[in-house]
């Protein structure tokens, strides 16, 4: 009678993590740690991208409002002037350090700059007028609105904190 | 100023009187820049403080408004549409929070080409008001800026 032959399995070792090592040191390039790296870092790049493209945007549109002439509006209009283009571009540059970008930037028939935020059903502008004062309005769809002259009701280091807090 | 005299153009003055009846909603028309209307929404920068220009519906066209004859001789190009809102809905009246209350309503004040050209002008206690405070200023281009409609849109 042959004898059975019992069919054993080969003897199974610890598990050897260090027989996958080569191939992992393979994919570890530096281009890949690189990419690693910048994929790590990529939520801080993309704010830094968002804010500097939206300040180049709102740079042009600045440029462009710069050159309007008198009557603009076909109803008598003042051109914005110097002093509303530089105090527009100050407080956009400080409102881009807490991430908040403009929806549009539009000459104001008051004569001055207008810069809009814009959620839902929610509405910011800062206006900056050629006499050199300076405007935060709020208001909802309701027309509730709150009207802050910055300087003598909220100070310029504020606004920001207040437009965030508004259209949440 | 002459007028253009071209074929259709908008109602002269001719030497007619101001009316100041306005009836039960009639309509104001008011030309704006595309770019004053964003989302959906009419942007408040639209409009200057005080007595903003508009041509009443009695004596006017929408269209008309576009006219180099209503807009001081201008010859407009593209960009420009056509705005309306009721005569006799406007935003009023609105709180001065300093004890006084402002109505705002449209004067009839016909120019010699434009014979349909209305100011809507602010009062209080039956007075002219031109530079009340900037919240009551700002209050009332928020609110008129959200009754007015589109009549014919702008082309960008």
């Amino acid at each position: 009678m042959p004898a059975i032959q019992v069919q054993v399995p080969p003897e199974r070792g610890s598990f050897r993590l260090d027989r996958f090592r080569p191939a992992i040191h393979r994919v570890e390039t530096l281009a890949y740690n690189q990419r690693i790296g910048e994929w790590l870092r990529w939520p801080e790049q993309s704010n830094f991208l968002t804010v500097k493209y939206g300040l180049i945007d709102a740079e042009g549109a600045l440029d462009r409002i710069s050159n309007m002439k008198r009557g603009w509006d076909s109803y008598g209009a003042e051109p914005p002037d110097g002093n509303a283009v530089r105090a527009s571009r100050e407080i956009l540059q400080e409102l881009a350090g807490a991430l908040i970008l403009p929806s549009t930037i539009v000459p104001s028939a008051e004569g001055g700059v207008s810069i809009y935020f814009m959620t839902g059903h929610r509405t910011v502008y800062i206006e900056s007028y050629n006499q050199g004062s300076q405007t935060l309005v709020m208001y909802d769809q309701d027309g509730t609105a709150e009207v802050l002259e910055i300087g003598p009701d909220i100070s310029r280091t504020d606004v920001a904190d207040r437009i965030l807090a508004y259209l949440g | 100023m002459c007028c253009s005299g071209e074929p259709g153009h908008p109602r002269y003055r001719n030497g007619d009187p101001e009316d100041q009846l306005f009836t039960e909603g009639e309509l104001l028309f008011r030309r704006y820049k595309a770019e004053h209307f964003q989302n959906g929404r009419l942007l408040p920068a639209a409009f200057k403080f005080p007595r903003q220009s508009f041509n009443r519906e009695k004596y006017s066209r929408p269209e008309d408004v576009l006219h180099s004859d209503c807009c001081e001789g201008q010859k407009l190009q593209d960009g420009w549409g056509v705005l309306e809102c009721s005569s006799t809905n406007l935003p009023t009246p609105i709180d001065g929070h300093d004890g006084r209350t402002f109505q705002f309503e449209a004067i009839h004040k016909p120019l010699e080409c434009c014979s349909a050209h209305t100011e809507v002008c602010c009062k209080a206690e039956g007075e002219f008001i031109d530079e009340p405070s900037k919240r009551v200023r700002d209050t009332f281009r928020v609110r008129l800026a959200q009754r007015m409609t589109v009549r014919i849109k702008a082309s960008r």
